[in-house]
């Protein structure tokens, strides 16, 4: 079986953030609003839908780049960047954000369109990474043949 | 939800039944209601191998149940032929009623190796009431309760969970308007 994503770190910075600003799990549910169940399997490890992870990250007050383990060459380039700029002590939190929308605005014009998937979706609520991983392969996958299918 | 929706679904599907040339208490010919609404109905397993339906439903259950895909100049509604066929039913009509609600799809993105699905929380507990109003609408579990069935026998009679079946029951309040009569 190919090696899976890494587990986010994620959880574990949820759950420590919540236990220093002492509070429960129904108290920081209640604060952001973001389902109880939902929270609770994200400090187990598992991964939200893009609104809820926006929202878990508003209440870290965190970038969203420094939160996962995941290897220097996957993701998309501008995130790589991006890890780079924010972590680099010769540059303010203001300045990399100003380099980042300089380098994301020539990548967008100059980046051959990446094609997207995009569904409705009807699943779980949250994945652990290794089923997102899978599911975002197969439906990936599963647009290619209806592409080519309608090329036909 | 927002305020009026659930009557609202009551009356969209009942509209849309009357489009299929169906009433309130006949059976919603699936099929039928995805192709009046431009769409192809396609099992999972018509693209990808069941292994890999498999290996995802091992790594995490229920973890894929359908989807739909704007295809441009259509939509096509992809079911999991690994879920039991009542569950199926609940499964399409979710999608179609999307379809119906005129949402729009949502992007997946990836941050590095990790994926993200993008989910509206009020749309999709607004496709889950018009999916249950279209399955089974108030007149039809009326009907039903007053012929003395349950409601496993509505599950059986319109290839629905018993789930959705004790889910419309309580929902409708049918029980409560038979019961006091």
């Amino acid at each position: 079986m190919p090696e899976g994503p890494s587990q986010p770190a994620l959880g574990n910075a949820l759950r420590a953030e919540r236990r220093q600003r002492r509070l429960s799990l129904r108290d920081l549910a209640a604060e952001i609003g973001v389902n109880f169940n939902t929270l609770s399997r994200v400090e187990r490890g598992h991964i939200p839908d893009v609104q809820n992870y926006e929202r878990i990250l508003s209440w870290l007050g965190a970038p969203g780049q420094g939160l996962f383990d995941t290897p220097e060459t996957s993701g998309d380039t501008t995130q790589i960047i991006a890890r780079h700029l924010y972590t680099d002590e010769r540059l303010t939190a203001e300045n990399a954000k100003q380099i980042l929308n300089l380098l994301s605005d020539m990548y967008q014009q100059l980046a051959r369109p990446k094609p997207t998937v995009a569904v409705h979706l009807r699943s779980s609520q949250t994945f652990v990474p290794e089923a997102g991983a899978l599911l975002s392969d197969l439906l990936t996958d599963m647009h290619k043949i209806l592409s080519e299918e309608q090329e036909v | 939800m927002r305020r009026g929706f659930k009557a609202e679904a009551e009356r969209m599907s009942s509209s849309f039944r009357a489009t299929l040339g169906v009433g309130d208490t006949s059976k919603l010919p699936l099929e039928q209601a995805v192709k009046t609404m431009g769409a192809e109905l396609r099992s999972a397993e018509s693209l990808v191998s069941l292994e890999r339906l498999r290996e995802i439903e091992q790594v995490q259950p229920g973890a894929f149940s359908a989807c739909t895909f704007d295809m441009s100049d259509h939509k096509v509604i992809v079911w999991n032929p690994l879920s039991k066929p009542a569950r199926t039913t609940s499964d399409i009509a979710h999608e179609l009623s999307h379809l119906l609600l005129k949402h729009e799809v949502k992007e997946v993105q990836k941050v590095g190796e990790l994926a993200f699905f993008g989910c509206d929380p009020d749309e999709e507990q607004e496709a889950n009431w018009l999916a249950g109003c279209l399955l089974l609408p108030r007149a039809l579990v009326l009907k039903e309760l007053r012929a003395g069935h349950t409601a496993e026998q509505i599950a059986d009679r319109y290839e629905v969970s018993s789930q959705m079946a004790n889910f419309r029951i309580r929902a409708t309040g049918a029980l409560r308007q038979v019961s006091s009569r």
